[in-house]
């Protein structure tokens, strides 16, 4: 009680955001987002100064989850990337760098800011309607017959994370095991109620990546010293393995017995009853000839011993993580009660065996089909394996999203500078009388949606780390960089170096391509629609690819909260 | 406690409430911008609501502490226009400072004493003459007056009245246009509009579904953070914020039980102990429970009950049980939702499911299913058509949690001022009719007789409104047969013979007032002096306008809008101004007068100068042309807003202001007086975290003159 204070009056800032006090704050946000963005980032390490844990990572979700932001203006920023990443998991990095340009760049624009929010709205419902158009040729329909999209996408999302330290090699062997583990979950024929299958991620330290395997059914990981001891599997069939799971704990107590008084007369032992009744369900259990009791709990050492002298295997303490994917693999339904049981209750296993992956012990159980599988992943140390474990669930959560959502859209940054270049030959051709809506002149409209366009364009620049230029084509308006020390002149006059692709490696360079470098002034021109690269989509070559879904919310979110933070009038501090 | 005295004169009140004005005004209209606000805890809010700008400012000074709290009971009223209650109280302010100023330099040359004392006297005569001003003048101009240019939300297609949607959209337009940031308010808008409209079951019933919307809002909505805020939808039915323990799925109808109580029965419960004697009778009990749990579960099957809500944590075996018999459970369930729940569909909760009341207490749901909002798992209870009250989720979206509660409220807001506008005419309207003759020239109303209770205008009484419709007809007639502006002429000639109808209405001879009616139901056929409002055909969204908008002019009470954007104000300042011209009482016209030039504050913030826009002369010309050569206004860039919040907005801030006024003293005591505890605890534990030595804070009170 002695630091009773009284409470302070609030402090109240006016116009936090047109003032100088924002730029700098909003600088180093903007620099460590763009630095971090894309296959050739560079790497961040995390940590809180007082011997606390190092993250190296350059991926948004535990970039910005590990920031810590004081400017208030910045953490309303930061705070809305964070709720985009906890549902996309992905395109954080994109929606903060574009939110961030747009602040950024809008403030400098002579416009009041109701007008620049009004203009950059009717932008956005511009580019969100094109995207979701026929017409848009940006984006690619999910072709479920073959593997070449999924796989495509989930190299991309690989890639761009450079923080798990994966060869080439690595890359593709991770990214087949991610489709296979997601091709395992969808279930084969389609119901009216379909249940995606689960993937349990095993992370194994200290092991060469190759080394991780996708297997199906559950890994329990059995402690070393009871690994020979209690497991003689030899008395399992071959086939057809019964299974009883139990919810409740079979540790015999004598609990739960209600908020009032119970009172135990001498000579009455509670617990002796409670383990009879625990053996009278053991004896049940070999009456059913179920071979394997799993519980979630703890199980009496009696009724240990007991099943084990009728050779049935006992496993317990699963815990709550793996309940339901074991429920859902074999069909049992957890029991919740010691004295009724019924048939249907009980699940069945196609195989019980042993499994070993570096140090560890693990007992595995093998359904009859594929819904439920574990991958084990492995990489060499703490920090990379951290890493790697939140990229593949990265890379699931994207391919999940396909299932509700079938597009993907180019990668590698051309379908930002194509948008851009949308945008920018829409623009050209406004009316004042299509304005009057918005309330503004054709010179304002212009003004802001260049403002618009060069922020998408400076999105993805922020893909070049090394210094090298960055052009556009003025046919599709697709993403090109050059390596470092090549002198543009030489790449634009003489187009020798025909191997080169765009970002998204749909495109290869022709002699007839007319290029403008990408943040120059070029003449506006409508891009080619997807009819006319309709054809390229065919061709069987790997792509740059990425999540529709996480994009176009990305983009959504990144607009709208530079409009939420434009419009900020005053900032009201409680001091308390 | 000397020390602690200060003494409080109009200009010091003036500065608190231009400090409050200068915050406020940068986020009023349409113009204005967001608020982010920073708690202590490092939530982030961002809003543009006044009454949450203003008590989380935290405010330590008592004067302004007094605005803050009538501001917020002025929201809690109508659910919006605490802006305009800061600009509004402090333009009048302004002009009562100038007033005594003025007059001070000219009546006494005396020493400070007296100029203080005189200036207090001219304070209370102010305050005095403002109650006075509130309940016979203002009503009486806004009824007579400003009524013929009123609209109403009702159309009249072929003798059928029914709510016209244009109007209702424009209003909530108008009340969002204030509330909301301003790439998402129209969205908003409309998502409102279709909620009241996918609730409501007939047009009658409007009040009471808005009323039930503003009571139960907090049950009928779900923020979902983390999504643009264009993903916000409606959902049919009921969501319940609990995820199901166990979901069977489960096709068509099913029928549904609530339950109070745990099922599962434990050796004990909180009264009876349990004796153990023996270890067979330990065992018995223990299987007969849990044989006595999958018996009632075995019942609920025969029921064909398929659901059980429930409000307390069930036992594990229960859940185990309906998983067997293919029963969905919900449980902890908010005892509010299961208060929501038996209203909607009539339904009481079982204690313990037992036979005998299974069949009553059970109620038909149509659709029971998980819905994933944002990353979290709800249960949606579609029920079916045929309830009187058609329950619809709303569920709102936003990037950030301190956005999607700003929009939350504004939508709670909205419903409030809803409420307000179908709201039978406010009785205090009335009241200036009873006493008609007070503007007669030569009659000396003592202003200690005029003065009425604060409370009047807070609360509506209900006993008014037996005769209100009959009194409401009755003032129509009179409006229409003078011209605007007339008022002086129509108290002296009319004044003896209204008097007359009034008490023979209230002695029960309807005859005379029927036949007025009917007269004066023939003159409506041309409104001879209304402001004419048209509708620019040019504009693109023309089947969003009512088209027939003038046409609206129903003798209803409720529902009454005007055009927004300062019109209401500028007509009201009209009125008011040629009142003041023609009254004999000098002090009651030197009131009117200034509160009608207080009242062009609000249009002056509205239209400030800015490229793009109209600015101030030149609305308020168009208006008073319009008004005068009967022109019509084009109104199809404006919405509309309530007649009766816009009342009593100017009633709350004359409220606030005679009771400004006349303090002259702020004393600090160490200890609170006792009788102010209680509400000052209620009002502060709102504003602030809790603050335990009390007794050691200075609290400042404020003494209210009586010299």
């Amino acid at each position: 009680m002695a630091t009773v204070e009284m409470k302070k009056p609030s402090l109240c800032t006016a116009g936090p955001v047109s003032s100088a006090s924002i730029r700098d704050p909003l600088k180093v946000l903007q620099m460590i987002a763009t630095s971090s963005y894309g296959p050739t980032g560079r790497l961040k390490q995390v940590h809180n100064g007082s011997g606390g844990y190092v993250i190296t990572t350059s991926q948004s979700s535990a970039l910005i989850s590990g920031l810590s932001i004081s400017h208030p203006v910045l953490q309303l920023l930061v705070s809305s990337i964070r709720n985009h990443i906890s549902s996309f998991s992905d395109c954080g990095l994109f929606a903060l760098i574009l939110c961030c340009n747009l602040i950024d760049r809008c403030l400098t624009l002579p416009l009041s800011p109701h007008k620049i929010i009004t203009i950059n709205n009717s932008l956005l419902n511009m580019c969100l309607s094109y995207l979701t158009s026929e017409a848009c040729a940006c984006k690619l329909k999910v072709d479920f017959s073959c593997n070449s999209s999924f796989i495509d996408l989930t190299r991309s999302v690989l890639c761009s994370k450079p923080a798990c330290m994966l060869t080439v090699k690595e890359v593709d062997y991770i990214t087949v095991l991610v489709v296979k583990s997601f091709l395992f979950r969808v279930p084969a024929e389609s119901t009216s109620n379909v249940l995606l299958g689960r993937t349990v991620m095993v992370p194994v330290e200290g092991l060469s990546v190759m080394e991780s395997t996708l297997i199906p059914g559950v890994l329990i990981e059995m402690p070393g010293s009871s690994w020979n001891r209690t497991l003689d599997l030899s008395y399992m069939p071959s086939a057809d393995i019964k299974l009883a799971l139990f919810s409740v704990s079979l540790s015999g107590d004598f609990g739960d017995t209600g908020d009032g008084f119970v009172d135990v007369m001498d000579g009455v032992d509670p617990e002796e009853v409670m383990l009879e009744q625990l053996l009278a369900l053991g004896k049940r259990l070999v009456d059913d000839h179920v071979h394997i009791l799993v519980c979630q709990k703890v199980i009496h050492p009696s009724l240990k011993q007991y099943l084990k002298e009728q050779k049935m295997l006992a496993v317990e303490r699963l815990g709550a993580a793996l309940m339901e994917p074991l429920s859902q693999m074999t069909g049992a339904q957890s029991i919740a009660s010691l004295s009724s049981l019924y048939s249907t209750c009980y699940g069945s296993l196609r195989q019980i065996s042993r499994m070993s992956h570096g140090n560890k012990q693990y007992l595995h159980l093998i359904p009859c089909d594929t819904s439920v599988c574990s991958f084990v992943l492995c990489n060499r140390n703490e920090t990379s394996l951290k890493e790697l474990v939140r990229v593949c669930q990265t890379a699931e959560h994207t391919l999940n999203q396909l299932l509700k959502d079938p597009w993907l859209l180019l990668g590698g940054g051309c379908a930002e500078t194509h948008l851009a270049a949308y945008v920018r030959s829409k623009s050209t051709n406004i009316h004042s009388s299509d304005l009057e809506e918005l309330n503004c002149s054709v010179a304002e409209y212009k003004l802001a949606s260049d403002c618009f366009s060069s922020c998408l364009e400076s999105t993805a620049r922020s893909l070049e780390h090394d210094g090298g230029d960055t052009l556009t084509d003025l046919q599709d308006g697709h993403f090109w960089s050059l390596p470092p020390n090549s002198t543009p002149d030489i790449i634009l006059h003489h187009c020798t170096e025909t191997k080169q692709k765009c970002g998204c490696q749909l495109l290869r360079k022709s002699d007839d391509t007319v290029w403008s470098m990408l943040g120059s002034a070029y003449k506006p021109f409508s891009p080619r629609s997807s009819t006319d690269v309709y054809q390229l989509f065919m061709s069987k070559e790997p792509l740059v690819l990425d999540s529709f879904s996480g994009k176009y919310n990305g983009l959504k979110v990144a607009v709208n909260t530079a409009g939420l933070i434009l419009d900020l009038a005053y900032v009201i501090k409680d001091e308390n | 406690m000397l020390q602690h005295t200060k003494l409080l004169d109009i200009s010091k009140i003036l500065q608190v409430a231009e400090s409050l004005e200068n915050t406020v005004c940068g986020c009023f209209g349409p113009d204005g911008g967001q608020v982010l606000f920073i708690k202590s805890t490092g939530e982030l809010i961002i809003t543009k609501d006044g009454k949450i700008i203003l008590e989380y400012l935290l405010l330590d000074h008592p004067v302004a502490r007094v605005i803050v709290n009538s501001a917020s009971k002025h929201y809690s009223v109508t659910g919006d226009g605490v802006k305009s209650f800061v600009l509004l109280l402090c333009a009048f302010l302004r002009e009562i400072q100038r007033m005594t100023d003025k007059m001070e330099d000219l009546l006494v040359s005396g020493n400070q004493a007296v100029r203080y004392k005189s200036k207090g006297y001219m304070l209370r005569r102010i305050s005095n003459m403002l109650l006075t001003f509130q309940s016979t003048v203002l009503g009486s101009i806004i009824k007579q007056c400003l009524r013929p240019h009123f609209l109403s939300m009702y159309t009249n297609i072929k003798g059928n009245v029914t709510l016209c949607r244009a109007s209702l959209q424009q209003t909530l337009d108008t009340y969002f246009c204030g509330r909301n940031t301003c790439n998402n308010q129209g969205f908003i808008s409309r998502l409102a509009c279709d909620y009241v409209y996918k609730c409501l079951h007939c047009a009658d019933g409007v009040l009471e579904v808005v009323s039930f919307v503003d009571k139960c809002f907090s049950e009928l909505h779900t923020q979902v953070p983390g999504f643009p805020v264009d993903n916000s939808r409606i959902l049919p039915g009921l969501v319940l914020h609990r995820d199901f323990s166990v979901y069977c799925p489960v096709e068509g109808d099913l029928q549904a039980l609530i339950v109070t109580d745990q099922i599962h029965q434990s050796l004990s419960v909180s009264d009876i102990g349990f004796v153990v004697s023996s270890d067979i009778q330990l065992q018995i009990s223990q299987q007969h429970l849990q044989q006595r749990t999958e018996n009632i579960m075995k019942q609920l099957q025969n029921y064909q009950i398929k659901l059980i809500l429930s409000t307390v944590k069930q036992h594990e075996i229960v859940n185990f049980y309906a998983k067997l018999h293919g029963i969905c459970v919900v449980d902890c369930i908010p005892s509010e939702e299961i208060e929501l729940l038996c209203t909607v569909t009539g339904a009481t909760p079982v204690s313990t499911p037992l036979t005998d009341h299974l069949q009553n207490n059970a109620f038909l749901v149509k659709k029971c299913q998980p819905v994933l909002l944002g990353d979290k798992k709800y249960v949606q209870l579609v029920f079916s058509g045929s309830l009187a009250f058609q329950p619809h989720s709303i569920v709102l979206y936003g990037p950030v949690r301190g956005l999607t509660e700003q929009i939350a409220s504004s939508f709670h807001g909205a419903f409030k001022m809803l409420k307000q506008l179908f709201q039978p005419v406010d009785a205090s309207w009335e009241e200036s009719l009873n006493n008609p003759d007070f503007c007669l020239p030569n009659r000396r109303v003592s202003v200690e007789e005029q003065r009425v209770p604060c409370s009047h205008c807070q609360n509506d009484s209900g006993c008014f409104d037996c005769h209100l419709q009959r009194i409401d007809q009755y003032t129509h007639m009179h409006c229409k047969q003078n011209a605007p502006g007339d008022i002086s002429k129509l108290t002296l000639t009319e004044a003896t013979a209204s008097l007359t109808t009034c008490s023979q209405m209230c002695t029960g001879t309807l005859n005379l007032c029927l036949h007025q009616v009917a007269h004066n139901l023939q003159q409506e056929a041309e409104p001879v002096h209304s402001l004419r409002y048209s509708v620019n055909l040019k504009q693109k969204h023309l089947k969003t306008l009512p088209a027939n908008v003038s046409l609206h002019k129903q003798p209803t009470n409720n529902g009454l809008v005007l055009p927004s954007g300062g019109i209401f104000e500028i007509l009201l300042h009209r009125h008011l101004h040629s009142f003041a011209e023609t009254c004999q009482e000098t002090e009651l016209a030197m009131v009117c007068s200034m509160f009608g030039d207080a009242l062009l504050c609000i249009p002056k913030h509205i239209y400030q100068a800015k490229k793009g826009r109209p600015c101030f002369p030149l609305v308020y010309k168009q208006v008073i042309n319009a008004l005068k050569s009967k022109e019509t206004i084009d109104i199809s860039q404006r919405g509309l807003e309530s007649v009766s919040c816009k009342y009593q907005l100017i009633s709350s801030v004359l409220q606030c202001i005679s009771k400004l006024v006349t303090i002259d003293l702020i004393i600090g005591v160490k200890r609170r007086p006792q009788n102010a505890e209680n509400e000052e605890t209620k009002n502060e534990s709102n504003i602030s975290r809790i603050n335990t030595l009390r007794l050691h804070k200075m609290v400042c009170t404020i003494i209210i003159s009586e010299d």
